[in-house]
């Protein structure tokens, strides 16, 4: 009989118990989720982005360029989320995956910037994915300098007003040399580090806008590049600190100062306990979790292991409801695939939450009442029985319920998936039963 | 075998779960209809509906200004931009109203803040943990199914509440089999959230396949706002439907190559209303629909021919009853003395004191009520009247 604790590792820190999970869990609970918490490498699978920047755009410099060396945009993306999907269902480290896809969110870029959907699978294998464990400042840094967000956010086509590039250009009477973009100072202090409230200014973002200019990508090789041509000079204030003038490194420290403030700490920590707790997560949660976040400088090792710690995290109630890409992934690992066909990706776009497809910089919500609406009930449910009619009819939906809920299990959901009509019927009925809906 | 025992059991449980109706409607409390296009992203009123006649308007604007011959004068002082010609033809119809100089009470620049104010309807973004329109819902009366119908996936704030809406979006997913929603609906008896959830889903579902709402709809439905409004349209026009819906139009947020991208994001908009319009017809003359984004954008240029974040913009008010074809606007000015904090079109009007106008003249709401619940804190923003022709 499995444990209420480990049922608790597995589907609410892991992405939902493959068959055998549960048992190869056994006793060791937290053994199994503090395993986990390690130095995490790229996926090999996935091709490095400056290589594919150099082989997509290297040296393309006009629209209609850009247009034709996008075209094979979309099965590259295919190929890459096929991938990803895959590493999530057969993973047997599920809770630093499912780490992984929170820290993406966190820092999101969207395919809605066509131009960034070759690189999105990239820039969680190589910004996020490495740190999870690591600095949350290294985290920041990742971001800022990756090819994804560079171009999602603009930062790659914001340049200093009074940099050494305009001034030439207005000597050259060119007529409307490019200038500043702010998009991406205000989202880094909005939703990556301070939180909407975090206490800066529409000055702060300016001041920071203007440090960030010049880090950009180096477009014949791929790649991040700061141009210190494009870089707007003169010391700036930030939330009351003095930055430097020394090129790239006032950037650097900008970030860093952000990354550390204790508005970061709280933003993050109020984030993660959502997660993991529940939609409006108890004080004590979070400030638990703020408080480890500075003390140890930003260490999500640390932080990670407060969070395990945290009583609040293992309370037996099933308290989140799982968004599309959870309730598919958790799916897809509660009947053991082993391989993922592309056309399964379609799922998630079909159930509202196409994967990197987040509407705007803040990423996909994550409450109840951003999922749980008639409508996409009715999708989860016409979703899990087009899964269900495709399943083999050897797998047992009983057994599965049991071996992947333990004892959230409910008599009433054994009873309904005793008495279904046929085993597909049965195999739907488990996906959606709430206890498989909730985590 | 227990199996055939189990089963029997089973089906006898079942058949003591009573189902909501999925069919009978009660009588409906109003036949008035209402939209709420929200332009999220912050749309940039300044070209889409050009103030040509202010004398800085070209300075300001540079190649931002809209040239005249690329829009539809209205009243002497204000355009609409070429791209908006449906909504230039409800304007000679007297059936569009264009306010200007409008934004929210919020003043700094966070579309996520803004979005939340505006949908909140409270006097500080995240203040109201539900939206005003369904506070508005649970004023309207008691109906059986629910009045409310959010478009196009997850559920907007503005919506979210304790009254019971139904939502909808194209899929292509085959149906759930008939039965199986009923084995379903007994699986999450005992989840209320789920079951309350589900309830909703079957019924606009139905809803759905009246309006026509399965044909295939191609493409990501977030730039097939046009599709997605003409089955709202038709859903809204049944007799027995909902009677209240949102729906998004997005493409706003243009800090680069706004000259390039805009126009896009207007023609989208104008193909959306022209065919929320033409669904609704029928009900025409009991229809409102209020269109607003959650802030405007930088009078200047930034730096890559776009525009940020700003404070005031343009919105929309039509129907077959609306008091249109005039240009309602308290104008601030567009010279940099005139501007607010040195770069936004200055906000001279309440866009509470809209929504306020628009449930009184649709739904006779009070005063009072909708100071209470509605839009809490709203004292100072006093509803517009003659919203409405008598």
């Amino acid at each position: 009989m499995s444990t209420l604790a480990a049922t608790i590792a597995a589907n609410r820190f892991g992405l939902g118990a493959r068959p055998g999970e549960l048992g190869e869990i056994g006793g060791a609970v937290y053994e199994w989720l503090l395993s986990q918490i390690k130095p995490q490498a790229p996926l090999t699978a996935l091709e490095n982005s400056a290589v594919r920047f150099k082989r997509l755009l290297g040296g393309v410099e006009n629209m209609s360029g850009i247009a034709a060396a996008l075209r094979p945009a979309r099965d590259l993306y295919i190929k890459d989320m096929t991938l990803r999907t895959q590493q999530a269902v057969t993973t047997a480290a599920p809770f630093a995956e499912r780490l992984v896809h929170f820290w993406s969110n966190h820092f999101a870029v969207s395919v809605e910037r066509v131009v960034v959907g070759p690189f999105v699978a990239a820039y969680e294998n190589e910004a996020i994915r490495p740190n999870i464990f690591g600095k949350f400042s290294d985290m920041v840094l990742a971001s800022a300098r990756h090819v994804a967000m560079l171009t999602y956010l603009d930062n790659v086509r914001s340049i200093g007003p009074n940099s050494r590039a305009v001034q030439r250009r207005v000597q050259e009477r060119e007529q409307q040399p490019r200038g500043l973009n702010e998009n991406y100072a205000r989202e880094v202090m909005e939703l990556h580090t301070l939180g909407v409230d975090g206490g800066y200014t529409q000055a702060d973002v300016l001041s920071l806008a203007k440090i960030l200019t010049g880090w950009s990508l180096n477009r014949r090789e791929g790649g991040f590049e700061f141009k210190a041509v494009a870089h707007e000079p003169g010391v700036h204030t930030v939330m009351g600190t003095r930055f430097a003038d020394n090129g790239e490194q006032q950037g650097v420290a900008a970030l860093r100062f952000l990354a550390a403030h204790t508005a970061t700490a709280k933003h993050i920590a109020t984030k993660l306990a959502r997660h993991f707790i529940a939609d409006e997560p108890p004080a004590s949660a979070v400030d638990a979790l703020a408080s480890t976040f500075t003390r140890s400088g930003g260490d999500l090792a640390v932080l990670t292991r407060t969070l395990i710690d945290l009583q609040e995290a293992w309370q037996p109630q099933q308290l989140k409801y799982k968004s599309p890409q959870e309730h598919v992934i958790s799916s897809l690992r509660a009947i053991g695939s082993r391989t993922i066909e592309p056309a399964i990706l379609s799922s998630f776009e079909v159930l509202g939450q196409r994967s990197f497809g987040a509407p705007s910089p803040q990423g996909w919500p994550d409450k109840q009442a951003n999922w749980l609406s008639g409508d996409g009930l009715m999708r989860r449910i016409e979703w899990s029985q087009a899964l269900a009619k495709r399943l083999p009819s050897t797998l047992d939906a009983r057994r599965i319920a049991v071996d992947v809920l333990g004892p959230w299990l409910s008599g009433d959901t054994a009873f309904m998936l005793q008495g279904a009509p046929s085993n597909t019927e049965a195999l739907a009925l488990l996906f959606l039963a709430p206890e498989f809906q909730r985590r | 075998m227990t199996n055939h025992l189990d089963r029997r059991m089973f089906l006898a449980a079942l058949a003591a779960v009573t189902l909501p109706a999925r069919v009978s409607f009660a009588a409906m409390p109003t036949d008035k209809r209402f939209v709420f296009v929200i332009l999220r992203g912050a749309m940039d009123g300044l070209t889409a509906v050009p103030p040509y006649a202010d004398r800085s308007y070209k300075s300001a604007r540079l190649t931002l200004a809209v040239a005249e011959a690329d829009m539809t004068q209205l009243d002497g002082q204000f355009g609409l931009h070429k791209e908006l010609g449906s909504l230039a033809k409800l304007y000679a119809k007297k059936e569009l109203l264009v306010l200007h100089a409008v934004a929210t009470s919020y003043r700094d620049r966070s579309h996520f803040d803004a979005q939340n104010l505006l949908e909140g309807g409270g006097s500080a973004a995240h203040e109201q943990k539900d939206g005003w329109l369904n506070r508005a819902l649970s004023l309207l009366g008691g109906s059986r199914q629910p009045l409310g119908l959010a478009v196009g996936g997850t559920t907007p704030l503005v919506l979210t509440g304790t009254t019971p809406i139904a939502s909808y979006a194209p899929t292509a997913l085959p149906d759930a089999d008939e039965g199986f929603l009923e084995l379903a609906q007994r699986l999450m008896a005992n989840d209320p959230a789920l079951s309350q959830a589900l309830v909703s889903g079957m019924g606009s579902a139905d809803m759905a396949d009246a309006a026509g709402g399965n044909m295939a709809m191609p493409g990501n439905p977030r730039r097939n706002s046009s599709g997605l409004a003409q089955v709202a349209g038709r859903m809204l026009s049944a007799a027995d439907g909902p009677r209240l819906a949102v729906l998004d139009v997005g493409g706003w947020d243009t800090h680069v190559g706004q000259v390039n991208r805009l126009p896009q994001a207007l023609r989208q908009l104008d193909a959306t209303l022209a065919a929320l319009q033409q669904s609704m017809s029928s009900v025409w003359n009991d229809t409102m629909v209020v269109v607003v984004s959650e802030f405007g954008r930088t009078v200047a240029m930034n730096g890559n021919n776009g525009t940020d974040h700003g404070t005031a913009t343009a919105a929309f008010v039509m129907g077959g009853k609306v008091d249109g074809g005039r240009v309602l606007a308290n104008w601030p000015g567009l010279a940099s003395s005139q501007l607010y904090q040195g770069r936004d079109l200055a906000p001279t009007m309440d866009l509470r004191s809209l929504l306020k106008g628009a449930l009184q003249a649709q739904y006779g709401l009070s005063a009072g009520e909708i100071d209470r619940l509605v839009f809490p804190g709203s004292g100072e923003a006093a509803a517009l009247r003659d919203l409405v022709r008598a």
